[in-house]
């Protein structure tokens, strides 16, 4: 079976924890390309992904379903089109403690339009443990205003029960109804 | 020289460890009178001060088991007197002068203690020793009422009842111990499922399907006493942005809408929170007033002392409208009438109920009636009805299929994949 289609797409800003989410999920030991930050993402953390994390579930024999994180810095933002081609769907993790979160949702929704206008959009807010402020529902308020409807979860990327539900609500969204074979 | 000297001594501070409130009082105060004094910088590595809010456990925590051996000095904000050695303490309130009172102290300690102020302003992570010393902010002084509480996340994990999305009421168990002897993984794993299916019982019921067309009037049953009492009184915190207390005989409810929580003494998995639901009256309490300063302070001690009481807010309503309709319906919410979901609520931190994410999708969606969406979906109502009926308590249901934001989506040039997404969905389920 061909496997060429099968992707889902992690995106956010430096420190969102999309290399963390895929880890948590990946079947193998993810690839990275973290380097030592040289820019203002060094100011949140020591290496950042330079041009893509790569993880991936394994559903069998011949299947699989193949996670991309995308590089957090705008200066990379070539790489984005590159890798959600084919894909089935966007996760989009939000660092709430970062000065701005609306505007970084604006951002991403913004970047990744045409791809979240024909699959599917989740969002996952991270860091909301210690940063309360904004809440989830302020999120659900910004997604009204965007007109995107999206499902929207607190989430640690940490945890792979918090990730794994944010790509169930992918899927679910995608094909309402699915049932588990 | 002068000016040199006094740049080498700007206080660099990291904001992570203090409370949204406390934040937002040190934001405007460093761009304001602290500006020349403080400066702010991203992380806790980078300041030469680390300001921590003990009242904040994420924050004195990370102080406790990580800051402290850096031997960096520090500000603790407090409301209680707090001796530490390197350290300052900030009575709460905060106020201005106690701040550039503590400023001062910190710029001299800081430059008695180096012998090479140039040094020190290339190094800002330099440690230096400081004697404990306390500034007690005049509490007299401020007019303003004590901060709110922020505390870390409580209810982090919630209690899995079932992680599944599968139509199979129960997930798996979660893979066990090896050190764990079959015979009693299995017994464990068999108690679990015991107790996942006893608080779905609890949570939704076990009514029986009815038929949509049969009368229904003996079927609703309005919100009990605590949950329009609890209802009220986050509609009051929400409209005046302050703490409020909801009273009961058994147990004082805070409601902190700046921070979306809810503080409960009695813990809302625990059979003793079914028995206030039930217990709760008229008569005997469900008064409800905005937090006064002297409640704020008692609030905080009390987290202080109880952090696991302190409930996300949406999760704390989620449960209690599962714990108190038990699969049942009120009377506004008409089974019958097509209705959408506007967001889905947040799943990842709210109590399992059986078929939770099915029912959000496909309500999110389609607009359908709660029958169509049971018969669509080919489980139980019981379930519908319980998502239906919390989902309406946090404000997530849309009476009105007109005012549903649609997705703007183009069309798919292929159907979904369904079969992989079901592949999928069982390999992230645990299958």
């Amino acid at each position: 079976m061909s496997t060429a289609n099968r992707k889902i797409i992690f995106t956010g800003p430096v420190g969102a924890g999309k290399t963390t989410a895929i880890r948590s999920i990946s079947d193998i030991d993810i690839v990275t390309t973290d380097e030592q930050a040289s820019d203002m993402a060094k100011a949140r953390k020591p290496a950042t992904t330079v041009a893509m994390d790569y993880g991936m579930i394994k559903l069998g024999e011949n299947e699989r379903v193949h996670l991309y994180g995308t590089p957090g810095q705008e200066r990379f933002n070539f790489m984005w089109d590159i890798l959600t081609e084919g894909g089935i769907g966007l996760v989009l993790l939000i660092d709430n403690s970062r000065k701005d979160p609306q505007q970084d949702l604006k951002f991403y929704t913004q970047a990744f339009k045409e791809f979240i206008a024909a699959q599917q959009l989740v969002v996952g807010i991270t860091r909301m443990d210690t940063h309360r402020v904004p809440n989830v529902n302020d999120y659900r308020q910004w997604l009204d205003q965007l007109k995107i409807k999206a499902p929207v979860f607190e989430i640690d990327a940490r945890k792979r029960d918090d990730v794994s539900l944010l790509i169930q609500a992918m899927l679910m969204s995608l094909a309402p109804g699915a049932e588990i074979l | 020289m002068i000016d040199k000297f006094k740049q080498s001594t700007t206080l660099k501070v990291c904001l992570d460890d203090v409370g949204a409130h406390n934040k937002a009082i040190l934001d405007f105060f460093f761009a304001k009178i602290g500006q020349h004094t403080f400066r702010c910088v991203d992380t806790q590595e980078d300041a030469n001060v680390l300001l921590i809010d003990y009242d904040f456990p994420p924050a004195r925590q990370r102080y406790e088991k990580d800051y402290q051996q850096w031997q960096k000095p520090s500000l603790i904000l407090s409301i209680s007197e707090v001796s530490l050695k390197n350290s300052i303490w900030l009575a709460k309130p905060l106020t201005s002068r106690a701040l550039l009172d503590a400023a001062e102290s910190l710029q001299a300690q800081l430059n008695s203690a180096s012998t090479d102020v140039a040094a020190m302003a290339v190094d800002a992570s330099a440690p230096i020793a400081l004697d404990t010393a306390t500034v007690n902010a005049p509490e007299k002084a401020s007019l303003s009422p004590p901060p709110l509480p922020l505390v870390d996340k409580v209810v982090a994990d919630k209690p899995t009842v079932n992680q599944t999305v599968s139509s199979s009421t129960m997930s798996p168990p979660e893979p066990m111990s090896e050190s764990v002897s079959l015979p009693d993984s299995q017994v464990s794993a068999s108690h679990r499922e015991s107790e996942k299916a006893d608080r779905i019982l609890k949570l939704c019921g076990d009514n029986a399907d009815i038929n949509s067309a049969a009368d229904l009037s003996n079927f609703y049953k309005d919100d009990n006493f605590f949950l329009s009492s609890l209802k009220d009184a986050i509609q009051l915190a929400r409209q005046c942005q302050q703490g409020v207390l909801l009273n009961f005989p058994q147990a004082r409810i805070y409601v902190l809408p700046e921070i979306h929580r809810i503080f409960c003494g009695i813990d809302i998995y625990d059979d003793e929170f079914i028995e206030l639901i039930a217990a709760c009256n008229v008569r005997e309490g469900g008064k409800m007033h905005i937090l006064s300063t002297g409640e704020i302070h008692e609030l905080n001690d009390m987290i202080s002392q109880q952090a696991s009481a302190l409930y996300d807010l949406e999760a704390f309503v989620w449960t209690s409208t599962l714990l108190s309709s038990k699969g049942n319906l009120p009377r506004a919410l008409d089974p019958k009438k097509t209705i959408g979901l506007n967001h889905w609520p947040s799943l990842t931190r709210l109590e399992d109920i059986p078929h939770a994410m099915p029912i959000a999708a496909q309500w999110s969606d389609k607009a359908m009636n709660a029958f169509d969406i049971a018969k669509s979906l080919n489980i139980p109502q019981r379930y519908v009805f319980s998502f239906y009926n919390a989902a309406n308590s946090l404000g997530l249901i849309e009476q009105d299929p007109q005012k549903l934001i649609t997705k703007q989506s183009v069309p798919r040039t292929k159907d979904a994949p369904r079969g992989l997404f079901s592949r999928l969905l069982k390999r992230l389920v645990g299958g």
